[in-house]
């Protein structure tokens, strides 16, 4: 078998995606239609077993970061919804010793890890905020206030960069109303208001302790590339969906598929899928083999996917006509979600990765 | 340490040791012409044979190493990192190579092969006329048998660094009154008689395409790549080759150009932290290139060049394209109307010819819009055996 670190993913993730296409298959048909939605906590109990694998056939088994942005992707290019991306942070946190598989007992897995302000609860005004209103030891409590977080969150990073440690807890309830907006235009772009709420420490899923602030800050570097990867995943379904649909669709008693323009427009699509999808898997190799910085990279994967990624999508719908603005439309429901997993790390991009830039000037990226 | 780090590694200490780093490669980027560059970089060609950092994924009785060409591709991305500028004889190792290993008599792998990696012999190839250009059925240079001999009849146009080849590979109509419809890949050598090679003055100043003659060209028969009429399935192994690994080895080159242009300014970074605009640019463009560089190395990721990812590596030409395009453009924007420092005058001259130079990327080795068509069939196709 191949090292993945000198394939660039390149022939081995072929096979992983065949054994995620597989378990979708399964759920669908054991669940009946497209109820993987419902059944997310068996889909997502799956993914973790699936990383959690020394080996997995597909790719060595120490490639957790590489193999959770292939899963992410392929999850994401499947089905519009549920994300992998929380069973892929959990096995991430597992892989790196903070907490311990889930994936056995009747507790529910979060479907989220929601965060607060403009990213995954690291925008550094509102975290420290956040930690600053946890002084009391046996728990953390939060004002209400705008956020951008996804759909049903359970879980909550509290990250504190000038505290000692940071941690991970249950929230007291999923955050219904966020999917709410979430399904809606609004949700995800704009900013919701999230109610006030508070956990006890019996709530607490990761110790403070066991998830010190290095581990944290990685945790958010593994969050945009997994935000990265999940725009990449949904915008080849959005591309398998254009493609199906210009077989289909018939104008000048011709389908539209045989038009130059929209065959250009789909293979310009793939073009930008392709090479934001090999800017993830290189990050992510690196990542894993730890000889590289991964916060420049990482950032900088995820903007190259905001930049390269939601113009072939507004093409991509364009190509379905006025249907594929309705609300249930697949391609709508797949731009939908890479518009909302947009400017989701402003702060980040804005900041981190800025000042990664200044790096990069220094000849960190240019002079090896 | 995986392997692919262990073999960057290594070229980098050899790099260092051979040839230095920074303004020590500033002589294989800047010359005064073509011509004083193009000896540049074949001087180059010829260091980085020395060190065993060509033809690894060539056998070692055709002067290579036996090694996968996944590994070649990561020297050449270590020739990334490292700012090295594309090699003189990149046609020979990426495009003419491939073909030879493939289709080539053993014979003919034996003659022309190690010299091609040793930058003995500098190759070019020869497709397009005028009037066939992505349409290459549409070809009127002819072979024709003669008794022993072929006799080659034709113009071609477009034919890049042909003025500096000793060798051409080029294509013909086979024999057009017996074979209608069928093509044979000749080897030409270009200093014999009856060729004349041709400069054409590009809009860059520069005459790196010529216009080849063939008048009643006599050539042996050995000089049929492999055997007769098998042009166009050749052909396919020579496109892909041009799109897959060939295009790797020039956008090696674009991390480079950036860093001539960061090397021009007293310092860079403090440049850059006053033109907050300049420096989203700059991470933008370079994160592109990176990510061009992860998308050539997933497209050649496999062990020989058969496998090259066909789709891949028509998305990695693509994207070369306009990633060179976008990359000329930004060195020349800024480079030009600063203070006219000796070198910021020499590496502006620079970004203006390379600028020109890089829409031509848009069109040789198969345009845009050939790309394009190539995806979308592929794509249709997929969907349908899905």
């Amino acid at each position: 078998m191949k090292c993945c670190c000198c394939a660039k993913a390149g022939p081995n993730d072929q096979a992983l995606r065949k054994v995620l296409a597989d378990t979708l298959r399964g759920l669908k048909a054991r669940n009946g239609g497209d109820g993987v939605f419902e059944h997310r906590d068996e889909l997502a109990k799956a993914i973790m077993r699936l990383l959690g694998e020394r080996c997995s056939g597909a790719l060595p088994g120490r490639c957790v970061v590489l193999r959770g942005v292939i899963v992410t992707d392929e999850v994401a290019s499947r089905v519009a919804l549920p994300s992998a991306v929380v069973p892929v942070q959990m096995a991430w946190l597992v892989s790196r010793g903070v907490m311990q598989p889930l994936t056995e007992g009747p507790q529910r897995l979060p479907s989220a890890i929601v965060g607060f302000d403009d990213g995954v609860s690291l925008s550094e005004r509102d975290i420290i905020s956040a930690a600053e209103t946890s002084g009391d030891p046996s728990g953390v409590h939060f004002e209400s206030r705008r956020t951008s977080a996804v759909c049903k969150g359970e879980c909550l990073l509290v990250y504190s960069p000038t505290g000692p440690s940071a941690s991970i807890y249950r929230l007291p309830s999923p955050t219904e109303d966020l999917l709410e907006h979430e399904t809606n235009w609004g949700g995800g772009l704009g900013g919701v208001t999230a109610p006030s709420f508070a956990c006890d420490r019996r709530s607490c899923v990761v110790e403070p302790l066991l998830l010190s602030p290095v581990i944290a800050e990685e945790f958010a570097h593994l969050s945009a590339l997994l935000a990265a990867s999940e725009m990449t995943g949904a915008s080849r379904g959005l591309l398998h969906s254009a493609l199906s649909y210009s077989r289909t669709r018939r104008q000048f008693d011709t389908p539209i598929a045989s038009f130059q323009s929209v065959g250009h427009t789909i293979a310009a699509a793939f073009v930008e899928i392709e090479l934001c999808l090999s800017a993830i898997y290189d990050v992510a190799s690196r990542s894993d083999s730890e000889w590289e910085t991964r916060e420049a990279d990482s950032y900088g994967a995820y903007r190259l996917c905001e930049q390269r990624l939601v113009p072939i999508c507004h093409d991509l719908v364009r190509l379905h006509g006025a249907s594929g603005l309705r609300m249930g439309c697949t391609a709508a429901t797949y731009l939908r979600r890479v518009v909302s997993l947009c400017g989701r790390y402003q702060s980040c991009v804005t900041g981190r990765f800025r000042q990664s830039e200044s790096g990069v000037a220094l000849g960190e990226a240019l002079v090896v | 340490m995986d392997c692919t780090t262990a073999t960057e590694a290594e070229f980098y200490r050899w790099l260092n040791e051979s040839v230095g780093r920074g303004p020590n490669l500033d002589r294989f980027w800047f010359a005064k012409d073509l011509k004083d560059r193009f000896q540049a970089r074949l001087e180059l060609s010829r260091l980085l044979y020395s060190g065993g950092w060509l033809g690894r994924a060539w056998p070692s009785y055709l002067g290579g190493q036996n090694r996968t060409l996944s590994e070649q591709i990561s020297v050449y991305r270590a020739f990334a990192s490292a700012g090295l500028p594309t090699v003189a004889n990149w046609v020979g190792l990426e495009i003419v190579g491939p073909v030879l290993l493939k289709w080539g008599t053993d014979e003919q792998k034996r003659s022309y092969l190690p010299r091609i990696v040793r930058g003995e012999d500098i190759w070019c190839q020869a497709l397009t006329e005028q009037g066939a250009g992505s349409d290459l059925a549409k070809i009127a240079t002819t072979a024709t048998r003669s008794g022993d001999q072929i006799i080659l009849s034709g113009e071609k146009i477009w034919i890049s660094w042909a003025a500096f080849a000793d060798f051409a590979l080029v294509l013909a109509r086979s024999n057009p009154l017996e074979n209608e419809g069928q093509f044979t890949f000749l080897i030409v050598n270009l200093r014999q008689q009856g060729v004349t090679v041709e400069p054409i003055l590009a809009a860059d100043g520069e005459c790196e395409d010529c216009t080849v003659r063939f008048r009643d060209v006599c050539l042996p028969s050995n000089a049929v790549l492999g055997h007769a009429n098998d042009g166009w399935k050749q052909l396919k192994t020579s496109l892909l080759a041009a799109r897959g690994p060939g295009t790797f080895l020039r956008v090696a080159s674009l991390r480079g150009a950036l860093r001539n242009v960061a090397d021009a300014f007293q310092d860079w970074n403090e440049f850059l932290r006053g033109a907050p605009q300049v420096a989203t640019e700059f991470a933008s463009l370079l994160m592109q290139v990176r990510a061009l560089e992860a998308l050539g190395a997933r497209a050649c990721a496999y062990d020989t060049y058969d496998d090259v990812d066909p789709l891949l590596s028509a998305a990695q030409k693509l994207t070369w394209a306009r990633v060179s395009t976008d990359v000329f453009w930004w060195c020349l924007t800024l480079l030009r109307g600063r203070d006219r420092r000796d070198l910021i005058e020499t590496r502006t001259k620079w970004a203006i010819k390379e600028y020109f130079r890089s829409l031509g990327c848009h069109i040789e080795g198969g345009t845009d819009e050939v790309q394009h068509n190539f995806i979308a069939r592929r794509l249709y196709a997929k969907e349908i055996n899905a």
